[in-house]
């Protein structure tokens, strides 16, 4: 049985509903509809998550708008209507019926109805609530659900070096840039890029999914459990070896991929970076002093908040102790010589409570959620923030630098240097 | 081209929940924790919101306005408890709590999962309260389903009256409380109103319920004034009820119901205030000085504004906004208005309701949103309640919640200049 999750001041953990992570499964799919079945607060609070990332996002999500008496009498009439809508109004490619928590209690056969209304594309029905966990599972649920709804063809002639990639999301900061770098570098290391599921296959791809040699999967969170699917419906091996952050980081990840054999241009461009960081780092040291930090706290999704934190310690920074704060619970539990303390709110939430409220002289890579925490405790002058997750009301974040890859690890590095030159300016 | 707004929805419902609110009003309150009974996510969700409504006030100045912000816990309802039940739950939330926070006193708020599942909440709460001997409130609201925001806040802010509020303290001359939230004490609201009451020699103690400490409560009934910092038709209504119970209770009077909303709003605000404390003097001081203020903006606005025109897009239900105040602004800086846009984000009802709002201030045109895309066309400025998608248009975001006073007006009247000055063909959009 499952270990019951340790209450605390929530203000100190950063997470969303499970419905808020099928939505943003489906969003990642061109041309999918979502349907909220669910009071409008909590579509509202969906549709502007996902807003971040997906700015038009409102026009492929929709709420159906139940009143208090659906407890009772049910929302078929509710659904119904939205239903009515949507086959006259648009052309989904497949479409997801999510109910919100109280809704998934009423019992309403949303197959049945969906089924009712006769519509033009397949259909997803999920009880997606909060109830049923948060984001990530959301999302990996639902992702096995579609797959479970589309059946994809088993018989696609397999391609050598071809990959499908598993578990990013648009739901996670900075993910469109991220898969570019990520999508860049396998091919310039000679593989061929298959289905981004959940973020950019569309339904035609998906249904040849299984032409790929192997699934890589990047969050453990979110594409662990769907790979895991593959694997046994498809006889689909699978890789996953945490995400590429730093310029060796990333070559060592690479290094941990099927087939993976070194290319001239691989080494180039690890070799061009090497080079290039160095020496502008040295310039920096001359004038700046060392990028060194009492504390560091890194806190984000499990996968990206584990892999950084090894970056940050091998590559960039140095640091007199390094905590990593995992916002999920990780499939996997690992240690890592790169970390000093691995804290997980699920299980240790006076940790993780005392950890924020007493941060001072240090380097916080997290979200504005806990940039709020050391803002009210009066210490955010003395601390660095980069943030890294959602929520960030803090930081303009447009332009196409990734934080994975080669050309993240550049980016970060300036990041991180131009936020401790400005601390060190306004002091 | 037809006029596209982001988030398009046909508003069936209200859509607001309960539980943000009951943590709205206790939120800053010292020696406050608030427990939802609900899944980890929906206190995710108001903690979104207290994220939100931080940077807002940094980025306005007013940072660190109260000092303590409420351990926000969620008793993390998952599966099992809808077949088991969540009250176990609950109660061994609840010990946690006392154990870890060592509050003064806990406010529960419940989820629409536990309405479905029907926890008795007030049993859990009132065997906490005897075993901890602590005061624990709850409320008869449910997330969605019995009663919004305002249900939740309300119930909350009577809850402390009867729980917490002494009388028999002797009254300090000339003090107010502020009752409601619209932003916080140093919010544009309360700033403003603040400075309003100034010329009645009225100073502002506290502002209940949200930002009271609980070892402050009874310096609430000491008031000799309540102010009520009402707004939209809910809030009002809620804050109006508490108002009198103060006053049934405390002998404290009211001053509420006047919204200082625009030139006429504020004008009567100052008026009546005059009248209700006879200092009728005061109050002509006050609207002489406040009128000779606008007047002094108003003549630089009609200049720049010269040859300008403009168009209304409304999409909000009435009781969410009253198009008086915007309508009276572009009268008086004398704008030319090519015609009033109701979005179709309403239904029938709810559409008429604000046509009749907007017939009774004013004679401009309206349309609706496909005849109005050649007035949307046609305008060098678009006041919108709702963002258009069009990148090149030049909005200004019309607030939920205004900024009140002449103040507001100007603020208004400032921010039509910048985006009527956008250089060369820039669009985009300014929140009012």
């Amino acid at each position: 049985m499952a270990k019951a999750e340790q209450w605390g001041n929530i203000c100190n953990r950063v997470n969303t509903c499970a419905l808020t992570g099928a939505a943003a499964f489906f969003a990642g799919i061109p041309g999918a509809e979502i349907i909220n079945n669910g009071p409008l607060w909590c579509y509202f609070y969906a549709l502007r998550y996902l807003e971040r990332a997906k700015s038009d996002i409102g026009k492929f999500y929709h709420g159906t708008q139940p009143d208090n008496n659906s407890v009772i009498y049910g929302t078929e009439q509710f659904l119904l209507d939205e239903l009515e809508l949507r086959k006259k109004n648009s052309a989904a490619s497949i479409m997801l019926i999510e109910n919100s928590c109280s809704v998934s209690l009423i019992g309403d056969d949303i197959a049945g109805i969906a089924r009712k209304a006769k519509m033009p594309c397949p259909v997803v029905c999920f009880d997606s609530g909060g109830l049923l966990g948060t984001f990530c599972r959301g999302y990996s649920l639902v992702g096995v659900k579609c797959l479970q709804e589309l059946i994809p063809s088993k018989k696609v002639p397999k391609r050598v070096g071809r990959v499908n990639i598993l578990g990013m999301s648009l739901g996670y900061l900075n993910d469109d840039n991220d898969l570019a770098e990520v999508k860049r570098i396998l091919v310039m290391a000679g593989y061929e890029i298959g289905v981004c599921l959940g973020d950019g296959a569309t339904v035609e791809e998906i249904m040849n999914l299984s032409a790929a040699e192997f699934n890589l999967v990047m969050h453990e969170e979110l594409g662990l459990d769907i790979a895991k699917f593959l694997q046994e419906e498809y006889a689909m091996p699978y890789v996953s070896n945490g995400v590429p952050y730093g310029l060796e980081g990333t070559l060592n990840w690479l290094k941990a991929l099927p087939g993976y054999t070194l290319k001239q241009e691989i080494s180039e461009e690890v070799e061009k970076y090497r080079n290039k960081l160095f020496a502008a780092t040295n310039e920096m040291r001359l004038v700046w002093g060392e990028l060194w930090y009492d504390n560091i706290i890194v806190s984000g999704p499990s996968t990206m908040a584990f892999s950084l934190a090894e970056a940050l310690r091998r590559e960039w920074v140095d640091t007199g102790k390094l905590t990593a704060i995992l916002q999920d619970v990780p499939i996997n539990k690992k240690n890592s010589r790169e970390i000093d303390e691995i804290l997980l709110p699920a299980e240790n939430m006076k940790e993780v409570e005392t950890a924020l409220m007493s941060f001072n002289r240090g380097l916080l890579m997290g979200s504005s959620s806990e940039t709020v925490i050391l803002q009210r405790n009066k210490h955010a002058e003395n601390v660095q923030i980069c943030n890294i997750s959602y929520p960030i009301v803090d930081e303009l974040l447009i332009t196409s630098e990734p934080f994975m890859g080669f050309r993240g690890a550049a980016h970060m590095l300036q990041r991180l240097w131009n936020g401790s030159i400005a601390m060190k300016v306004n002091r | 081209m037809p006029i596209k707004t982001k988030r398009f929805i046909i508003k069936k419902r209200s859509c607001s929940c309960s539980m943000p609110g009951v943590w709205r009003a206790v939120g800053y309150s010292k020696g406050a924790v608030v427990v939802f009974h609900s899944p980890k996510a929906c206190a995710h969700v108001a903690h979104t919101m207290d994220i939100n409504a931080h940077f807002r006030g940094i980025a306005r100045g007013e940072r660190e306005p109260y000092g303590y912000t409420a351990p926000l816990i969620s008793t993390m309802l998952t599966e099992k408890h809808s077949i088991f039940g969540g009250a176990k739950q609950l109660e061994n939330c609840l010990d946690f709590v006392v154990k870890r926070y060592k509050p003064q006193y806990i406010v529960i708020a419940n989820s629409c999962v536990v309405g479905v599942i029907g926890d008795d909440v007030a049993a859990v709460a009132a065997g906490a309260e005897e075993k901890h001997n602590l005061p624990i409130i709850t409320l008869p609201c449910y997330g969605f389903l019995d009663g919004e925001y305002y249900a939740g806040y309300y119930g909350v802010a009577e809850a402390l009256v009867e729980r917490f509020l002494v009388g028999g303290l002797p009254k300090v001359q000339d003090s107010v409380i502020l009752l409601g939230d619209n932003g916080g004490p140093n919010g544009e609201y309360a700033v403003e109103v603040k400075r309003l009451l100034a010329y009645f020699d009225l100073q502002v103690i506290g502002q209940f319920p949200g930002y009271v400490a609980y070892d402050d409560m009874n310096q609430v009934t000491t008031a000799a004034l309540s102010v009520v910092l009402g707004g939209r038709t809910q809030a009002n209504d809620s804050l109006l009820k508490i108002a009198k119970k103060l006053e049934e209770k405390f002998a404290i009077p009211y001053y509420g119901g006047v919204y200082p909303l625009g030139w006429q709003g504020t004008r009567e605000w100052l008026a009546d205030l005059g009248r209700k404390l006879h200092k009728e003097e005061s109050a002509q001081k006050a609207i002489a000085e406040q009128k000779e203020r606008l007047e002094r903006v108003l003549v630089d606005a009609k200049e720049k504004l010269r040859g300008k025109k403009v168009a209304v897009c409304i999409g909000r239900q009435l009781e969410y906004f009253r198009p008086e105040w915007v309508m009276e602004i572009l009268k008086l800086i004398e704008i030319n208005q090519l015609g009033i846009v109701l979005l179709d984000s309403y239904m029938p009802k709810d559409r008429a309701s604000m046509e009749q709002a907007i017939k009774s201030c004013t004679n401009i045109n309206i349309f609706n949103q496909l005849e109005g895309a050649k007035v949307v066309e046609a305008a060098d400025i678009i006041l919108t309640t709702h963002e258009l998608e069009a990148y090149n248009a030049r909005q200004l975001f019309l607030p939920m919640l205004p900024t009140v006073g002449v103040t507001g007006m100007i603020k208004l009247i400032k921010n039509i200049i910048k985006i009527a000055y956008r250089h060369g063909d820039k669009g985009g959009i300014v929140y009012g």
